[in-house]
C-alpha cells in the first residue's frame, strides 16, 4: 500500500481586485497554484519534484504537510489526511524549507533540539542515540551551543536537518534543502539524506532547482508546471523521452580536422569554441559512429545525453510554447 | 500540560540569559513604568482632591484597580504577549506560522508561549506590592473567603484577558498585512483600569457582554473588597469559556483560510 496518495488535489488562491484607483472593485483574481494532481509514493522512496518557479510544487508540499488545506480533492499520507493535522501524523512527519527556519532564531541550536525533545515527546534514550548520529554525520560538534541567529546559511542548513530527523519521522518534505549552499555544504547534506534513506527506509519528497539534488538523490521526478503534473517516472525514461537523441563532441584544434568536420554527412551539427557538436537520434548513433571514429582520433570523441537542465528547460518552453 | 510547561521552561530560561544582555533597554523600559505610575497616582490624586469617590469607589480602591489591571497586562506581556503580537506582525504575513502549524501540540498555546519577556515579571512584581500596599491603606475588611475567590477570580482574568487579546490579531488570516491589531490590546485595555461605575450602561454593556474586558479586573476586585458574589464567579467562568470557544472556531476558521506565504 502506497505511503503517500493524492487524487486530484487542487489549491486556488483568491486575490482581491481592490485598488484606491477601482474602489469599488471588490472582485476577486484566481489564482491556481495546483491544478488535479494525483500521485502515489511507496514506502522508501526518494521523489523528486521539478518545475519552474511559482509551478506549484511548494503548495503541493505544504498541502501533503498539512500547512495548508487544498481547494479539492482527497490525500492521505501514512493513513492519514494531513490537513487534519492529527498528533499522531504529525509526530511521524517532518518539513524542511531551505528559505524559512523552524529553530528558534535566539536559541542556541541544542536548545532548540531540547525544545523539540519536549514538543514530540521523544525519550531520552532515542534523543541522545538521534542527536549523536546526526550530529556526527553532519560535523556539527563545533555549532550545537552557537544561536541561530549567530549562524552561517550552511550551518544553519545543517542545524534544520538535524532538528527534522529527531523524531524518527517517516515521511520528510523538502523544499529546496541546499538552496544558497556551497558545493561543500550542500554534499554534506545530499550524503546526510542518502544515508538516512538508506539506513531508516523514510520516504522523502525533495523540491529543488538544482538538478544535481535531483539527480543524486532521486530515482523517481514528478515535473510540475502550472499545476499540473506533466511527467512522472525514472529520471532515466525523462531523458528517453523527452531527449530522443545523443550529443557528440569532437576537439576540433586543428584546420584539417574542421574540415573533415565539414564534409560529415550528418545535418544537426556546429562548431562552437574549437569543438564540433552533433545531435544526433538514437537510432542513427551507431552509422555516425562508424564515421567519426574513421574520420577522427578516439580521444578527441565524446559521445553523452544531453543535460538533465536542457531537458527540462525544453519541457518547460514547450509548455510556454504550447500556451501561446 | 506538563508537556507545555516543560516547553516554557526552556523557552523561558533562554529569554532570561537573552534579557541579561540587555539590561540598559531592560532599566530604561522600568523607569517609563515607574513614571508613569507615579504620573498616575498624581493625576488620581487630583482627581481625588475634587470628589471624595469615583463610581462609588475611595482613592486606594481605584488606585488598587489601576494597579491591579496593570499586573494583569505584565503578567501578560512577560508570558505571552510577543508570541500572540507575532501572529498579526510576522507568523501570517511572512509565513512563518507553518512550523507551528506542523508540530504535534496545540498551535495556538505554542505561539502564545513561543517568546516570553521574563523582565516584565518586574513591573509586575512591583505592581502586586503596590496593590498589596492599596488594600492595606483602603482600610476595607478583607477575609480569607474574599481573597480566595479573588485569586481565583485573577487567574480567570488573565485567561480571559489573553482570549480576548488573542482574538484581536485573528483578523490577520484574512487581511494579512494588519500590523496595527497588534496595538489594539494596549487601547482597550484602558478601560480595564477604572471602576466599571464610571462608565454609561452602553459601554458597560459593551464591555462586560460583547467584549468582557472590563470583566478581566474589575470583577476579582471588586470581589476583593465586597462579600464574593456567586453571580460573579458564575459570570467569570462562563464568560471565559464562551470566548475560549469563540476563539477556538475562528481559531480553526483561520487556519483553514490560512495561505502560508511562500518560501
Amino acid at each position: 500500500m502506497s505511503i503517500i496518495t493524492a487524487s486530484n488535489i487542487g489549491k486556488k488562491f483568491y486575490k482581491s481586485k481592490y485598488s484606491i484607483l477601482k474602489p469599488l472593485n471588490f472582485g476577486k483574481e484566481e489564482i491556481v497554484a495546483v491544478k488535479d494532481l494525483s500521485i502515489k509514493i511507496e514506502e522508501g522512496e526518494f521523489v523528486g519534484f521539478l518545475g519552474p518557479n511559482g509551478a506549484g510544487k511548494t503548495t503541493f508540499l505544504k498541502i501533503l504537510a498539512g500547512i495548508i488545506h487544498p481547494t479539492s480533492g482527497s490525500a492521505k499520507v501514512m493513513g492519514q489526511v494531513p490537513w487534519e493535522r492529527e498528533y499522531e501524523y504529525l509526530s511521524k512527519m517532518a518539513i524542511v524549507m531551505g528559505q524559512k527556519n523552524q529553530l528558534w532564531w535566539d536559541l542556541p541550536a541544542i536548545d532548540s533540539f531540547l525544545m523539540l525533545k519536549e514538543i514530540y515527546s521523544i525519550p531520552e534514550k532515542r534523543y541522545k542515540e538521534n542527536l549523536d548520529q546526526i550530529v556526527e554525520v553532519l560535523s556539527m560538534q563545533k555549532i550545537l551551543t552557537k544561536r541561530l541567529r549567530n549562524m552561517s546559511l550552511g550551518e544553519r542548513m545543517k542545524c534544520e536537518l538535524a532538528a527534522s530527523f529527531l523524531h524518527d519521522p517517516k515521511v520528510i518534505f523538502l523544499d529546496e534543502p541546499t538552496i544558497g549552499l556551497d558545493v561543500v555544504s550542500s554534499q554534506a547534506i545530499r550524503a546526510f539524506l542518502k544515508k538516512i534513506n538508506r539506513d531508516k527506509k523514510c520516504t522523502f519528497i525533495l523540491t529543488s532547482h538544482y538538478l544535481g539534488d535531483i539527480e543524486e538523490l532521486c530515482e523517481r521526478v514528478v515535473i510540475i508546471n502550472f499545476g499540473e503534473k506533466i511527467y512522472d517516472g525514472p529520471l532515466s525514461k525523462l531523458k528517453g523521452k523527452y531527449a530522443p537523441e545523443k550529443i557528440v563532441k569532437i576537439r576540433l584544434d586543428e584546420l584539417e580536422q574542421r574540415k573533415k568536420f565539414a564534409a560529415l554527412s550528418v545535418v544537426n551539427k556546429r562548431i562552437q569554441e574549437k569543438r564540433g557538436i552533433i545531435r544526433v537520434d538514437k537510432g542513427q548513433i551507431g552509422k555516425l559512429a562508424r564515421e567519426i571514429f574513421d574520420t577522427f582520433l578516439p580521444e578527441d570523441i565524446t559521445i553523452t545525453d544531453p543535460d538533465t537542465e536542457e531537458i527540462i528547460s525544453k519541457i518547460f518552453n514547450e509548455q510556454k510554447n504550447d500556451l501561446r | 500540560m506538563k508537556k507545555y510547561w516543560r516547553i516554557f521552561k526552556v523557552l523561558f530560561r533562554n529569554a532570561i540569559i537573552r534579557d541579561l544582555k540587555i539590561r540598559g533597554m531592560i532599566a530604561s523600559w522600568l523607569l517609563f513604568e515607574l513614571v508613569g505610575i507615579i504620573v498616575t497616582i498624581v493625576f488620581f490624586r487630583a482627581i481625588f482632591v475634587n470628589t471624595p469617590s469615583l463610581g462609588g469607589w475611595s482613592f486606594y480602591q481605584v488606585l488598587f484597580l489601576y494597579v491591579f489591571a496593570e499586573f494583569i497586562v505584565q503578567i501578560y506581556s512577560a508570558t505571552f504577549k510577543v508570541g500572540i503580537r507575532n501572529i498579526a506582525t510576522n507568523h501570517i504575513k511572512k509565513g512563518d506560522l507553518d512550523f507551528y502549524l506542523i508540530k504535534p501540540v496545540d498551535t495556538m498555546s505554542l505561539v502564545a508561549l513561543s517568546n516570553p519577556r521574563p523582565y516584565k515579571l518586574i513591573p509586575a512584581t512591583f505592581y502586586f506590592v503596590l496593590s498589596v500596599y492599596c488594600l492595606i491603606q483602603s482600610g476595607l475588611s478583607v477575609n480569607l473567603a474574599n481573597v480566595f475567590w479573588f485569586i481565583f477570580l485573577a487567574l480567570d482574568g488573565i485567561v480571559l484577558y489573553t482570549i480576548l487579546i488573542y482574538l484581536t490579531v485573528i483578523p490577520a488570516f484574512w487581511l494579512v498585512r494588519v500590523w496595527s491589531l497588534k496595538d489594539i490590546a494596549s487601547r482597550i485595555n484602558q478601560f480595564m483600569r477604572y471602576p466599571a461605575g464610571i462608565f454609561p450602561r452602553s459601554l458597560k454593556i459593551a464591555f462586560f457582554i460583547a467584549f468582557p474586558i472590563l470583566a478581566t479586573s474589575y470583577i476579582p476586585a471588586v470581589t476583593l473588597f465586597e462579600p464574593p458574589k456567586l453571580i460573579y464567579i458564575i459570570y467569570m467562568v462562563l464568560v471565559t469559556f464562551v470566548f475560549y470557544v469563540l476563539l477556538l472556531v475562528v481559531w480553526k476558521l483561520g487556519e483553514k483560510h490560512y495561505a502560508s506565504a511562500s518560501s
